[in-house]
């Protein structure tokens, strides 16, 4: 902390020179503590990953301990790395994006921004220090118990008065299409966490609480929920990002502004509506889940939509891909967007979801999305980002950030490619019956099929963390060793 | 055009209001009928709010995130009936609070588990798995055989449960504690805890009466999973959503 | 009418809203006249480097 607080001190000085320094200035100082709060929440989220995937392949890491068995980490590792990582790097993100896109510092100046901020790593450390510790709500993706809720709904409440109140106040008379990612994103973030987090505890004094809708109910308001966290916070948000982080990295508008507004209104109205393929043949009754069906496969019209907008961004500058990291990334984030919201639609059907769900198919599906279109288009903007906050003339080395490329794209395909197979596998193998009419495999028996791909996919996990370790050490040479940027040549 | 875009790219509350409004009706048709269409729960009889003793164990398998990797949702499959028992229904998970349906399947479903192993094999196995099935991948929960249950508040547990429209009388929530050491002691007097809690399992589980230790609790509630309900006297129209 | 009627109602002015205000925005953002508008727009992330 104590060589973050230096960083951060170190850096204001040049920042400030980079800028014209009649106008008044951007608040970036709660941003540049937003990057070095994503890069480490980042290694942290991944190695929790590595952890627990270590522990499928060999239970002997669970270390016989109640604390890191992995029931107890597995949240640990989905928060890290869906709220804690993706969640600081939006955070920044937006609040870059929205100084820029309306010409305008933040509403309610550094301090708002710096509660949000402080509120959200307390959020963090409040949840984690929860799970290990064995406080949760037993809700997938909302394990933190009602205090935790509690705290961030006012931090929550907090960032939307933060970012509406900077887009009311700006001075560019329309509101850029990425805005209005970022501004359903926590609408939508607000309403679901509170809607799937209805509690009441059992004494003020202590932590446990019991929901207040029960089985069926409360399953498709979790799966409401559930499917819409990935919808608003790992879709929308990180649409909002790409709108204009791709057009900066490439120095040209997006390819079409008009399809960007129609993928806007058609992905917010038809993803909320999906939650129900999460319980297909379950004892939710068949009309909902015929509904969420129906929805998820036309997900995918406006999903490819804005992928193509994204891509297209780039025509007639495809060249760029071979000496900008940020675009390199970026571009294969959409990549890999384009795959997982084929894959998804796909996963919806019925009779592909009979044998997909409870395998490590979806296992595999979430991680195509969560690595390579949340991932890379976060280090795509980290690239980006760093040498511009910290005035710097660009990275300190193109070739680790290649390296980096590489070595995280060959971790995705090891990752993706052995859950295909062993969840496939696994769904085959619970179905299969032998020659006189019984099942043919005991479910142990599936389990010891797993262990050879539940070992390359450690080693999917490890090559994605050493890639982020290589970044993480690019981006602090960026920052204490390249020379800044002279205010002339920023300015011009 | 009496429609205008524009007012919407320009104006942050109405942009706000607008996406509310579309990504909140969705939410909604989904969500309301499933609490006021009366089919949603079907009409089977056996149904009962969980003794204390299997609450205390259901809040422990909440706490060590067993959903993570076991589901308690069979579905009408062939392959799922015969591995694990009749498909689930809602009416089975009716005072689940929260509901753990699960969605991985790293191990086998637990919904039907209850009174398929005997209590010294759930022991055993929750101790170190890999004693009794050598594949398995399960963390071990030695732990819970030693410690002793925290159930001074297990009244307040079920006062709660009873606020939120779990139907525990009066009576149930004043012989809590009562009825949470009865069901762990076969030489009890427990024909009040059967007569509140028809078929709980009453049995010394993983140790002598005595003191309860957290590896009662949750073989308790293990040994009730999907018992309550009896299927041979299902009619087919009782089934319908 | 009891509430599963209702729901359907709702169900149906909810679709039919939201198919007309998805028509009434396609024609807003491809109408012709505007398209000089939304190409300005999408330039403001590259004219923002100053405040």
């Amino acid at each position: 902390m104590a060589s973050a607080s230096v960083a951060l001190g170190g850096i204001n000085a040049n920042a400030v020179s980079a800028h014209d320094t009649a106008a008044p200035a951007y608040h970036d100082d709660v941003i540049r503590a937003g990057m070095i709060a994503t890069v480490f929440w980042g290694v942290v989220g991944f190695l929790m990953g590595n952890v627990i995937a270590s522990q499928l392949a060999f239970p002997a890491m669970n270390l016989g301990l109640e604390w890191t068995s992995f029931g107890r980490l597995r949240p640990v590792h989905t928060s890290a790395v869906i709220f804690a990582f993706g969640g600081n790097a939006m955070i920044a993100a937006s609040f870059y994006i929205v100084q820029r896109t309306c010409r305008t510092p933040l509403f309610l100046g550094s301090l708002g921004a710096w509660c949000v901020f402080w509120g959200y790593q307390i959020f963090i450390l409040l949840a984690a220090s929860g799970y290990v510790l064995g406080i949760t709500s037993g809700k997938e993706y909302a394990e933190p118990e009602w205090y935790v809720d509690l705290w961030l709904t006012l931090v929550w409440v907090l960032y939307l008065v933060v970012f509406a109140g900077t887009l009311m106040l700006r001075r560019e008379p329309h509101i850029y299409v990425a805005n209005w990612f970022i501004l359903a994103f926590i609408v939508t973030v607000a309403m679901l966490h509170i809607g799937n987090n209805i509690q009441v505890p059992v004494s003020f004094l202590g932590w446990k609480s019991y929901t207040v809708p029960g089985g069926v109910q409360d399953a498709m308001i979790q799966w409401w929920y559930g499917h819409n966290a990935v919808g608003f916070f790992l879709t929308a948000a990180f649409l909002g990002m790409m709108y204009y982080f791709i057009p900066k990295a490439a120095n040209r508008p997006v390819y079409s502004y008009r399809l960007s507004i129609v993928h806007f209104w058609s992905l917010i109205f038809l993803y909320i509506w999906a939650g129900p393929h999460h319980l297909h043949y379950t004892s939710l009754p068949d009309w909902a889940q015929t509904l969420g069906m129906t929805f998820s496969i036309m997900l995918w019209m406006p999903s490819w939509g804005g992928m193509i907008n994204g891509l297209m961004t780039l025509s007639g500058a495809w060249d760029k891909l071979r000496t900008d990291p940020s675009l390199r990334f970026s571009v294969t984030a959409l990549a890999f967007y384009g795959m997982s919201t084929f894959e998804g639609p796909m996963m919806s059907i019925k009779a592909v979801n009979a044998l997909s769900h409870y395998t490590d198919w979806t296992v595999g599906h979430v991680h195509s999305g969560a690595m390579g279109w949340v991932g890379f288009i976060t280090f795509g903007m980290l690239y980006w980002l760093v040498p511009q906050l910290w005035g710097r003339a660009g990275l300190y080395s193109q070739r680790l950030a290649n390296w980096h490329f590489w070595i995280a794209t060959l971790g995705i395909v090891f990752y993706i490619t052995s859950m295909w197979v062993s969840g496939i596998m696994q769904g085959l193998m619970w179905r299969a019956y032998d020659e006189y009419g019984f099942l043919q495999y005991s479910f142990s028996e599936s389990v010891a099929a797993m262990h050879p791909f539940y070992v390359i996919r450690l080693l999917g996990g490890l090559l994605y963390l050493v890639g982020a370790l290589i970044m993480a050490y690019n981006l602090w040479k960026t920052v204490t060793s390249v020379a800044p940027v002279r205010a002339a040549t920023a300015t011009a | 055009m009496a429609f205008s875009h524009a007012i919407l790219e320009k104006n942050v509350v109405l942009l706000a209001v607008a996406t509310l409004i579309t990504v909140a009706i969705g939410g909604l048709v989904q969500i309301v009928p499933l609490f006021t269409i009366e089919q949603t729960i079907e009409r089977v009889e056996g149904v009962r709010p969980y003794s204390p003793l299997e609450l205390a164990g259901r809040n422990i398998y909440v706490r060590e995130g067993c959903y993570v990797c076991h589901s308690q949702q069979v579905r009408p499959f062939r392959d799922e009936i015969e591995r694990y028992g009749h498909y689930s229904l809602a009416a089975e998970s009716m005072y689940d609070h929260p509901f753990q349906w699960g969605s991985k399947r790293n191990g086998p479903d637990l919904a039907r588990v209850g009174g398929k192993y005997s209590d010294a094999w759930h022991v055993a196995h929750l101790i170190n798995p890999r004693a009794v099935v050598p594949e398995s991948i399960m963390p071990a929960y030695a732990f819970m055989a030693t410690r002793p249950l925290a159930y001074a508040d297990i009244g307040e547990h079920l006062r709660t449960l009873k606020i939120i429209g779990v139907p525990y009388s009066d009576e149930m929530v004043a012989n809590a504690k009562a009825d949470l050491e009865a069901q762990k002691n076969p030489d009890a007097d427990t024909g009040a805890l059967l007569k509140r809690y028809p078929k709980a399992v009453v049995s010394e589980f993983a140790g002598p009466a005595g003191q309860v230790t957290e590896m009662d609790a949750l073989v308790a509630y293990l040994q009730m999973l999907g018992t309550l309900v009896d299927f041979r006297n299902v009619k087919p129209e009782q089934l319908r959503q | 009418m009891d509430q599963a009627q209702l729901m359907a109602i709702l169900g149906t002015v909810s679709t039919v809203w939201f198919f007309l205000f998805f028509v009434a925005m396609l024609a807003w953002v491809y109408w012709p006249k505007h398209k000089a508008r939304m190409d300005h727009q999408a330039q403001i992330p590259l004219r923002d480097d100053r405040i």
